[in-house]
């Protein structure tokens, strides 16, 4: 999707997202996970090409720093893969908000794919390769019809 | 950003404000507010067709704001507060509308027809649905009826529903000027099974009253027969488009007078429908092909109106007439009076002029030389009709109708 018009201020929040995730290293050190400022780069460049792939547009700094806030206290969270594993679950939210026709909060998704990502060890493909329904089995959530 | 897109139109104080310095910071945060109040803070993104849509709902409301305040001035203002005004006009139309759907579910014509019943049914669910706040420039429920002249896709939300339904009151006002049975009877010539197609009503009723009227007939009636259609392919056979707009304005203006419309809007509907005939006027070819244009009256004996049958030709503009009366009264010779009308009068009504302006001893005679038999016999109608209401003007009346000439009183 290309950047253009009125819209294209809104990806330009970059700077922002990038203060914000070295305030989360405060939070992540703990459970000895940090980002370096290259990872704080990628991810920030990931971020604005995700939006696009998946065609949707994001205000201030995003959802990033949620997805570091609910993930990193889990144990299947390796500093090794700590950047890919952020790209690929910020990647999935994305796909399932579109999925979902942005009917779920993002606080509730979030919990939703952490405890899928728990479930399943840690699998970030076993999260990204779920449908939504699936992801919401057991809850209220139900698939939204074709004409909505 | 085009009108055609349903982005801000064009219009100066709406590209005034689109061109200043702050303007795509302003918008951006307007957006990410809206964005925020629109997901109810629960999330932080939104489909991109969402946010081009509360784009479009703020430049509407920014653009309806600066349309339609009195005060000018106001292009300088803040682009939120002139969004913030502009919802606050966008709802009045909607409280507006409200009352014209309600005028348009009393003036329904007395004809029933599926697709504009569903129409009026489905208009109450747009201003149920209609979200002012974030999507003004939408029209959220289904309009299937045609109109006869189609509200412009350059006006949006309920400015186009205002639009339509203003549109819709005038042709079933109309409408109910006619009996429902001369309606339906028309509607079956026109359209067959009429009651489940998506046709207008209006356009096939205002048509064929414009036929009657250019037939020379009252519009009540609605139907046009053979003679008469073959009286309107015969005058639009000679006429220029300009000479054929203004017979298809006059004609306009005759059957709102015929029929007592006297409403301004109402007046220039029906001429706006008359002037569009004209192409298909041409388009006819001959006056069967007309039927497909006006209604036309099949119960009505073809062959035997023919007999009687009189076409007129163009008339002369009054200028020239009135130049050629003036030739004619300088001219000295009864002959070549005659061969100046055989050269320039092709009218009847024009001829009749003529005769009563240019009392010329045996001008009648030489002139009615050149005349057909049923050319004649229309010269004889006209004077007896004159001569009966004892309305004579030019003395050639009474050798017209091959009666013997009278002296007046005052003659020596």
């Amino acid at each position: 999707m290309e950047k253009s018009g009125a819209l294209s201020p809104i990806w330009q929040t970059e700077r922002q997202l990038r203060g914000k995730l070295r305030e989360c290293n405060a939070l992540s050190a703990r459970f000895g996970l940090s980002l370096s400022e290259q990872s704080i780069a990628v991810l920030s460049q990931a971020r604005t090409e995700t939006l696009a792939q998946t065609g949707r547009v994001e205000f201030g700094i995003g959802i990033l720093p949620d997805i570091v806030e609910a993930f990193c206290d889990s144990p299947y969270l390796m500093q090794d893969e700590y950047e890919a594993t952020l790209a690929g679950l910020m990647e999935a939210f994305y796909v399932f908000k579109n999925e979902t026709r942005d009917r779920i909060a993002d606080d509730e998704l979030l919990e939703r794919m952490r405890d899928c990502y728990d479930a399943y060890e840690g699998s970030v493909d076993a999260v990204s390769g779920m449908t939504a329904e699936a992801l919401f089995a057991g809850t209220i959530y139900e698939e939204p019809d074709e004409d909505d | 950003m085009t009108e055609q897109d349903g982005m801000i139109p064009h219009r100066a104080k709406a590209v005034g404000v689109q061109n200043r310095e702050s303007f795509g910071e302003e918008l951006t945060a307007l957006l990410a507010e809206r964005t925020q109040r629109f997901t109810m803070r629960d999330s932080s993104s939104v489909r991109v067709e969402t946010a081009e849509s509360l784009v479009r709902g703020i430049l509407y409301c920014v653009d309806l704001h600066l349309r339609t305040s009195a005060d000018g001035t106001e292009g300088d203002a803040p682009l939120k507060t002139l969004y913030e005004a502009g919802v606050s006009d966008a709802e009045r139309l909607a409280r507006r509308g409200k009352l014209l759907l309600r005028q348009a579910e009393a003036s329904r014509p007395p004809v029933v027809n599926i697709a504009l019943n569903d129409t009026l049914s489905a208009l109450p669910v747009f201003f149920r649905r209609y979200d002012a706040d974030f999507f003004a420039h939408e029209i959220p429920c289904d309009i299937d009826y045609p109109l006869c002249i189609p509200v412009s896709e350059g006006l949006l939300g309920a400015e186009y529903v205002n639009e339509y339904l203003r549109r819709l009151i005038v042709e079933n006002a109309f409408l109910r000027r006619f009996p429902p049975a001369l309606l339906e009877r028309v509607y079956t010539l026109q359209y067959g099974d009429y009651h489940g197609l998506l046709v207008n009503l209006y356009a096939a009723v205002a048509e064929s009253s414009v036929g009657r009227a250019l037939a020379g007939k009252r519009p009540d009636n609605l139907l046009t027969d053979s003679a008469d259609r073959k009286l309107i392919a015969h005058q639009f056979s000679g006429m220029s488009a300009a000479q054929a707009d203004e017979a298809l304005r006059d004609a306009a203006a005759s059957v709102c007078d015929g029929l007592g419309v006297s409403g301004g809007r109402e007046r220039e509907y029906l001429k706006i429908t008359a002037l569009a005939l004209a192409p298909r006027i041409r388009s006819a070819g001959s006056p069967d092909g007309l039927k497909g244009v006006f209604a036309p009256n099949d119960a009505l004996p073809e062959v035997t109106e023919m007999a009687t049958e009189f076409i007129d030709g163009l008339r002369m503009a009054d200028p020239d007439l009135r130049r050629l009366i003036a030739e004619l009264q300088d001219c000295r010779y009864v002959s070549d009076q005659a061969a100046e009308i055989r050269r320039s009068v092709c009218s009847m009504r024009d001829l009749v002029e003529v005769l009563d302006a240019v009392p010329s001893e045996g001008l009648y005679e030489a002139a009615a030389e050149g005349l057909s038999e049923r050319e004649k016999a229309a010269l004889e109608k006209i004077a007896a009709g004159r001569i009966e209401s004892g309305d004579e003007k030019g003395g050639w009346e009474r050798k017209a109708a091959g009666l013997p000439e009278t002296h007046r009183c005052d003659e020596p």
